[in-house]
């Protein structure tokens, strides 16, 4: 089964900015795993502001999506990317089904 | 349903507009404030030419400006006369109290004068055969038109009989979610149809400023005045209120708000469940003393939203609400008794507590109150990354039970807990309402003489204080962080915390 590695943050600005209900969304995903067709792992991690992405509010929240970036995330373009991503979910490195 | 507890653009802009009033209070020179910084918050909050969420981007703008007045503690702006956005503003950039009711208040050109609650046929109506909404109907109030069936409004009695009997689900009862969400029956409506706060029922539950879809609906603030208070040197101590837990996010580890309250200029932080610890140990007492011989039951009287709620709805039964301090009041009691010169500024999930703080027996101990989203709203202004800042500690820890005040059912358990501790016999049966609408059951039963001997719990707040319209986290979050906390204390209950004992 593929994995996809989600990367919230968690700084001030993210939190101030809804990020933890984000985290909220992407938990909520799991129980409706089997009538939308998900059979990717999604490996939550909750990570503290490092680079600044969000210029100190301006671009946040931020959350990332294996290699890939979202300022300004909101649910809804957060919760459609995964969808996407989990069709053909073939993990990170496309070793797909091989992987855990 | 309804918008609280979800973070929506409304939830964006009124944290957009704590962060733009804190960031002014701090960076301003306090000499000569240049408050047309304001104007360009408008622009910065509300960018571009085009509308975002309304008709006219003009009229977006204008909402900003009435909620940062707002935030800074000054009143609405009347629509029909000129008073300029700034005007009055240099009399609140200062370390005293400003807040005067009302405290909620409706923005009215922001209000879209939703209909008010009535019975609809919505186009799932198929004009069916049967039609048993007719029939059913006890006033003769359901006719078919000649798409679909049609409510006479000044007949239907709302008794929801079409609702249930229609074969499509097509008949609904929809009416403007400030009035659904309020347990007080306080919202009417002004002579444009828009909604207006009864002040004399209002109890300041803050349940309509999360319900509202269209963010009209907006309390006062005191950010610029702590923050003014902090700047002029002035010793200022932040009480933090139980439900702070997990509240900026799960790396700020309490430990990590207390050094980011730090990092904002407040010189000492105190954790406000060693005062609920008190206040348990009062109400136990209170109870072991007076029910049932003065009194037929005891009502908890932390929330004050609740205690004004049945004060006011049901007199007779005042008497019965205990008369012990609330864990903010003891908690600034005993800071104001070590250091009277001291600023007490009580940091909480709470609006009923801004206008707890203005009865005159609260006002000479709390200063200020602040909600955990305005808080949040200074971490920003001043740039505090929680998360990254070392670990502080409170000078004294609450119990368990203290800490566990603030999710529904735990304020009952903490004194239940205390009574068993003080008189092992005695057994304590216990009811509890988290909700206007449940309170005010629980009131008819009480009036009804049915909760003799009882310990009653009442909050306004779902979910108890962690699902508080000033909080940050989804309610479940945020109540497990609480626990967590809770369990992680070297007391178990309010009476084994060695700092209560002074006290007593
Ligand atoms: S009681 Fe609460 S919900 Fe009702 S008007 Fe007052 S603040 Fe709003
Ligand atoms: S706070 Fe999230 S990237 Fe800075």
């Amino acid at each position: 089964m593929g994995k996809l590695k989600v990367q919230v943050c968690a700084g001030t600005y993210c939190t101030m900015m809804g990020s933890m209900d984000i985290v909220a969304a992407i938990e909520s995903l799991v129980d409706l795993k089997e009538s939308i067709g998900f059979t990717c792992d999604i490996d939550l991690q909750v990570v503290p502001c490092t680079e600044q992405l969000c210029q100190k509010g301006a671009m946040a929240p931020v959350v990332r999506i294996n290699e890939e970036i979202f300022l300004s995330a909101e649910t809804e373009t957060i919760m459609s990317r995964l969808l996407e991503l989990a069709k053909n979910c073939q993990g990170e490195s496309g070793a797909g089904a091989s992987e855990k | 349903m309804s918008t609280r507890g979800l973070f929506t653009p409304i939830t964006k802009v009124r944290r957009q507009v704590f962060t733009e009033v804190a960031t002014h209070a701090y960076e301003r020179d306090l000499a000569t404030p240049d408050y047309s910084y304001f104007y360009e918050s408008s622009y910065r909050i509300i960018p571009g030419e085009v509308a975002h969420y309304r008709d006219s981007v003009f009229k977006e703008r204008a909402i900003i400006r009435e909620r940062i007045r707002l935030a800074m503690s000054l009143p609405l702006r009347p629509a029909d006369t000129h008073k300029s956005f700034t005007e009055g503003m240099s009399d609140v950039a200062v370390a005293e109290k400003c807040l005067d009711t009302p405290l909620v208040n409706v923005i009215p050109f922001a209000c879209e004068a939703c209909p008010t609650d009535h019975f609809k046929v919505t186009d799932n109506c198929r004009k069916c055969l049967a039609h048993p909404c007719t029939s059913v109907c006890p006033v003769k109030a359901v006719s078919i038109g000649k798409t679909r069936a049609i409510i006479d409004q000044d007949k239907c009695i709302k008794c929801g009989r079409c609702e249930q009997a229609c074969p499509y689900h097509a008949i609904v009862r929809t009416g403007r979610p400030c009035a659904e969400s309020c347990g007080a029956a306080a919202i009417d409506s002004d002579e444009l149809g828009r909604a207006k706060i009864n002040q004399d029922k209002c109890v300041a539950c803050g349940m309509c400023i999360v319900s509202c879809p269209f963010a009209a609906i907006t309390d006062k603030s005191e950010i610029y005045q702590v923050v003014t208070a902090i700047r002029l040197g002035y010793k200022v101590h932040a009480a933090l209120a139980p439900a702070f837990v997990g509240q900026f996010g799960p790396l700020a580890t309490p430990g990590k708000i207390i050094a980011g309250l730090k990092a904002l200029g407040f010189s000492d932080v105190i954790e406000v469940g060693v005062g609920a610890d008190i206040g348990t140990v009062m109400e136990a007492e209170e109870y072991l003393e007076k029910v049932p011989r003065e009194h037929d039951f005891l009502g908890t009287s932390c929330c004050p939203a609740w205690e004004s709620f049945a004060r006011q709805t049901q007199p007779t039964l005042s008497a019965c609400i205990s008369a012990s301090s609330t864990p903010m009041k003891a908690t600034a009691h005993a800071l104001k008794g070590q250091e009277p010169a001291s600023v007490v500024v009580f940091i909480g999930p709470c609006i009923a507590k801004k206008l707890e703080a203005l009865e005159p027996e609260v006002r000479p101990f709390v200063d200020f109150v602040l909600t955990f989203e305005e808080l949040m709203g200074m971490f920003s202004a001043k740039n505090v990354d929680l998360a990254g800042l070392e670990e502080d500690q409170f000078r004294a820890s609450a119990s368990r039970d203290g800490r566990g005040y603030a999710v529904a059912g735990g304020v009952a358990n903490a004194i239940k807990n205390c009574i068993a501790e003080l008189d092992p016999e005695r057994d304590v049966p216990i009811m509890k309402a988290d909700s206007l609408f449940e309170c005010k059951k629980m009131l008819s039963l009480a009036k009804a003489g049915k909760t003799s001997g009882y310990l009653l719990e009442g909050m306004a707040c779902p979910g108890g204080c962690v699902g508080g319209p000033g909080t940050l986290m989804p309610i479940p979050r945020a109540g497990a962080a609480v626990n967590a906390f809770a369990n992680d204390s070297q007391f178990k209950t309010s009476l084994a915390n060695e700092a209560v004992l002074p006290e007593r």
